[in-house]
């Protein structure tokens, strides 16, 4: 579960500042599939960041299952990182010199994993999202939407207690990027793990119970299920699915 | 007879052809350790050069690679294992490196002892102006000698039959002398050149990967490639 609290980031540009984010309060109970939507340069990238213990506030406090992450040092942010949180991104980030079951094997590497095992997992996880037969395959053999399967697969591999995608869908067509939000929706409600979108598609952002439209580093919540009322840092509605 | 010249020319200096033979060694010899030091200058040089080349090239590749350290950051990969994997791949590109370094350099000595032919210096009988030439003969072994360790062993063979050289040349009539230029390999020099292409390839790699260490995983993941 998150806790934001009062959470600001500003950073220096030119002479002056700029806040990313300001005063941002906000709970993600567990397993809650949640969207974000703001203008670009707004602070959605940012948000993404510090719920992945990627970046740390200048203000306020991120709380993630009862731990400051923005007290914590890099040393055990990192085991953090690689114990509870996966990462799918805009431009996939897969590593282009390995095969797409050694990048889904790249996420399980710091988690201490017999080899064997490692292997077993990654190409279970790939077979999940449609890949099983192009393990062996670089991303310079795939297409857009099959390289974020395998990011897809690489973030889920692990495990992890929270899905954190910055605009998954933002390099591919539409009917590709369709395909994406719904493996993404149906892998949440088997898992039951946290999925936090980034996205400029408001179709996909109507998808989730509820959305975080960020405006200028303010945040307010958006309930998609009855889209007239704002509520900041609400709960989940009632009503709203809830993973199996 | 220098001395009874002397006396009978008492305001003339008389010099030996042995003197002459002396001064000129003394001078090949002085040619000699300059060319020696001057190789060793540019051995050094040369390794330095290809040390800082080395960390540039291995600086901007992680610079190349800033997302992918990123993204490793962003699933958990500790930096001393990124610093380990850049150290990795340097190591492993500076022992093919040197691998392909010394067959290069093999290759060229088996070369250069095959195909170069032999440097010959004929002194003639008139004294000082003839002498000159197997001087000049003798100094294709000192090149051979500046040039880092495969001529080294042609280097004192072809200076020491120069004095030789002269003293028969003011002794007799007409000499040849005939220098072969060899280029000797020995288990030592490749030793020493994969142990340099090591330290190189690790130094380049500590640096590298410091730098990747170094690396804030919301800034790596922020660059635009």
């Amino acid at each position: 579960m998150y806790e934001l609290k009062k959470l600001s980031r500003v950073y220096p540009k030119g002479r002056g500042k700029v806040a990313a984010l300001s005063g941002v309060d906000l709970e993600i109970p567990d397993g809650e599939f949640i969207t974000v939507q703001g203008l670009t340069g707004h602070g959605k990238t940012t948000f993404l960041l510090m719920l992945g213990a990627l970046d740390k506030p200048t203000s306020g406090k991120i709380i993630f299952d009862g731990k400051d992450l923005g007290a914590m040092p890099e040393s055990q942010l990192v085991d953090v990182r690689a114990q509870n949180f996966g990462f799918i991104f805009q431009n996939y980030n897969l590593l282009p010199t390995l095969t797409a079951e050694e990048n889904v094997e790249a996420a399980l590497v710091p988690l201490g994993i017999p080899t064997a095992e490692r292997r077993a997992r990654s190409v279970a996880a790939l077979t999940e999202v449609g890949l099983g037969d192009r393990a062996g395959h670089f991303p310079s053999e795939m297409s857009g939407g099959e390289q974020q399967r395998v990011a897809i697969a690489r973030a889920l591999v692990k495990e992890p207690k929270v899905i954190l995608a910055d605009e998954p869908t933002g390099n591919l067509d539409e009917v590709t990027s369709l395909e994406i939000v719904a493996l993404m929706e149906k892998l949440w409600k088997e898992r039951g793990m946290t999925l936090v979108l980034v996205t400029h598609d408001t179709k996909v952002a109507r998808r989730a119970p509820r959305t975080a439209v960020i405006t200028k580093g303010k945040l307010t919540m958006r309930d998609n299920r009855a889209p007239n009322v704002v509520a900041q840092g609400a709960p989940r509605p009632k009503g709203s699915p809830k993973p199996a | 007879m220098q001395t009874e010249i002397q006396k009978a020319l008492p305001s003339v200096t008389v010099t030996s052809a042995s003197d002459e033979a002396s001064n000129i060694s003394g001078s090949l010899s002085t040619a000699s350790n300059l060319a020696n030091s001057l190789g060793l200058g540019l051995s050094i040089a040369v390794l330095l050069a290809a040390f800082v080349l080395a960390v540039l090239l291995t600086i901007a590749s992680v610079t190349r690679r800033v997302r992918e350290f990123g993204t490793l950051k962003a699933i958990g990969w500790h930096s001393r294992r990124i610093v380990g994997q850049v150290m990795g791949e340097t190591l492993v590109q500076g022992i093919v490196g040197g691998a392909v370094g010394i067959g290069l350099g093999v290759a060229g000595a088996f070369l250069v002892t095959k195909i170069s032919g032999p440097l010959t210096a004929t002194v003639g009988a008139t004294g000082l102006g003839s002498a000159a030439p197997a001087g000049f003969g003798g100094g294709g072994g000192f090149g051979g000698g500046g040039g880092g360790g495969f001529f080294g062993g042609a280097s004192p063979g072809a200076f020491s039959s120069a004095p030789a050289g002269f003293a028969r040349t003011f002794a007799a009539s007409n000499h040849s002398v005939t220098l072969h230029m060899t280029a000797p390999l020995s288990l030592a020099v490749i030793g020493v050149a994969v142990g340099l292409a090591i330290v190189g390839a690790i130094i380049a790699g500590a640096i590298g990967g410091w730098r990747a260490a170094r690396l804030q995983p919301a800034e790596a993941l922020r660059r635009v490639e």
